[in-house]
């Protein structure tokens, strides 16, 4: 399961699959759990999307706290979450591409 | 602070000691204290303290010990890559420069560096005793001393 430091971390990736309309990333984030090569691409992507997203500005997120502060606090907990499950290449792979 | 103007210079020193930590930080931004712009709107930065990052008393006047929040820092080259890309793209057009220090460099009494739980290659500069924000603003300052700078570090990571 993906470990989060804070309860908040979940919501506002939700919150992103939702603004992003990315409903492979949400099922991902509500499952909490990667079962493959495939979806660890995708998570790690979404991370991405929602850095940029977060970047655009005028993010309005359901919690205190800004878009910026959050997606540093999901970098730590999704590539934490990768690496320990065997996806460290993928998560790499999209920190190159970023 | 000492400056390192390419990867080659800062990788040489850094061979002959153990391990660094690091921080990607803004052109002509403070390495350890923010200032507002270096935040986005929904956080709360006091005295160059942001507050989210900290475990301070309900009622702000003290910070107090937590061993996993404090100032973060990357220990590996591949999660400073991934911090640095999340800086320039929320500071766009900016320089950002890379500053960064040993792992065993001499802390202020009362700080220390403690690995993330959860992620390889993150740290957190953190406190031991409760101390105010005044005084947990000094301890930064010295510690932004001791750090050395790379000058925009985008073309080498």
């Amino acid at each position: 399961m993906i470990e989060y430091s804070y309860n908040e971390e979940k919501t506002v990736a939700l919150y992103f699959a939702d603004l992003l309309n990315n409903s492979k990333a949400k099922e991902i984030v509500k499952l909490g759990v990667v079962s493959s090569s495939k979806e660890a691409t995708i998570l790690s992507k979404f991370f991405w999307e929602m850095v940029n997203k977060s970047a655009d500005g005028n993010v309005n997120l359901p919690c205190e706290g800004s878009s910026q502060y959050w997606t540093e606090k999901l970098y730590n907990s999704i590539g934490g979450y990768l690496e320990d499950s065997g996806y460290e290449k993928e998560w790499n792979t999209e920190i190159d591409n970023a | 602070m000492e400056q390192f103007k390419t990867i080659e210079d800062l990788r040489e020193k850094i061979k002959e000691y153990e391990g660094y930590l690091a921080r990607p930080t803004r052109g002509l931004s403070h390495p350890t204290l923010y200032r507002k712009r270096d935040v986005q709107e929904g956080d709360v930065v006091i005295k160059g303290v942001r507050e989210n990052d900290w475990f301070f008393s309900d009622d702000r006047k003290w910070v107090l010990p937590h061993d996993q929040m404090g100032l973060s820092f990357s220990s590996n080259w591949q999660h400073l890559k991934g911090v640095y890309k999340m800086k320039e793209k929320h500071n766009s057009g900016a320089v950002i420069n890379v500053y960064w220090m040993l792992e065993k460099s001499d802390l202020p009494q009362h700080m220390k560096f403690m690995p993330d739980n959860k992620k390889k290659g993150h740290f957190l500069l953190t406190i031991t005793v409760p101390m105010t924000l005044y005084q947990l603003v000094q301890k930064l300052k010295l510690v932004a001393f001791r750090m050395s700078v790379m000058k925009d570090a985008r073309k080498v990571l």
